[in-house]
């Protein structure tokens, strides 16, 4: 699925454009444009995601420091929610994401690092 | 967004393969279950059962999340006290996010919801100090503070 408002691909099941964060599936001119996240609010404010669950999951329960750099995105986006700065939150938003990846990309590479130390010292033959 | 940010967006997408929220909640779900079953069968108690972690590796230090599968499996075992004793941050965070997850899990399957929270930006501060304050007081073996260690 392109974006109507940016050109950008998108997954064919996301709901807003991961580039300019508007809303998908609406034509431009429509109700919505131009108020990104606006189908899906929380106690009235703009449903943005933080990713302050994957943050606290980095930090206490797989020890990544990057968990804390995460959590700092993660108060940042409400932070800027909360004084309407909704273009702000958006783009702080994209950065919690790539944090969010970052974090498992690294978790996943220590736990095949090892496995390969595993069988390296098995091969030795410890 | 520079080069870096969309190779990690874009995973999904380069894969051919895309997951929907139910697909992702349901494989959330049985991930947890088996990596559950795993801790509670496997004693972290024990040298050697699992890797050790590479902060604690690298520098000798604990980190906010030491203690966390020895926590678990005590949990697991019904012993609360004891999962304090090794890592109270773990425990206290539980139920949060088992509350995020049941409601994550209840919108991706179209089921009434409960009122999702917007936390505050000052509580994701306060988080984040007592974090670090954590972090930092764990690693001091004096008097009561020795409690903090897992």
């Amino acid at each position: 699925m392109y974006c109507q408002s940016c050109g950008s691909q998108n997954n064919d099941n996301s709901r807003y454009c991961t580039n300019c964060g508007r809303s998908l599936g609406e034509a431009p001119g429509s109700d919505g444009v131009g108020q990104p996240y606006s189908q899906s609010r929380i106690e009235g404010r703009p449903d943005i995601p933080n990713y302050l669950i994957p943050a606290i999951l980095v930090t206490i329960l797989c020890c990544m420091p990057t968990g804390i750099v995460s959590i700092v995105y993660a108060a940042q986006v409400n932070g800027k929610i909360q004084a309407g700065d909704i273009d702000g939150a958006i783009r702080t938003s994209k950065a919690a994401k790539t944090w969010a990846w970052v974090s498992f990309g690294l978790g996943l590479g220590i736990l095949v690092l090892y496995a390969f130390i595993g069988v390296a010292a098995f091969g030795i033959g410890y | 967004m520079n080069m870096a940010t969309t190779a990690f967006v874009r995973i999904p997408v380069l894969c051919g393969i895309t997951f929907s929220d139910r697909a992702r909640y349901a494989a959330l779900a049985a991930i947890t279950l088996a990596g559950a079953a795993v801790v509670y069968t496997v004693d972290p108690r024990n040298p050697g059962s699992y890797p050790i972690c590479p902060f604690l590796g690298l520098t000798g230090c604990f980190c906010p999340g030491c203690g966390t599968l020895r926590a678990l499996h005590q949990l697991l075992h019904g012993n609360v006290l004891s999962a304090v004793g090794y890592n109270p941050m773990t425990v206290l965070s539980l139920p949060f996010l088992g509350y995020a997850f049941i409601t994550g899990a209840l919108r991706a399957f179209r089921l009434p919801t409960p009122t999702r929270v917007f936390v505050p930006h000052q509580l994701i501060w306060g988080l984040l100090t007592a974090v670090l304050a954590f972090w930092a007081l764990r690693n001091v073996p004096v008097g009561p503070l020795a409690w903090l260690a897992p």
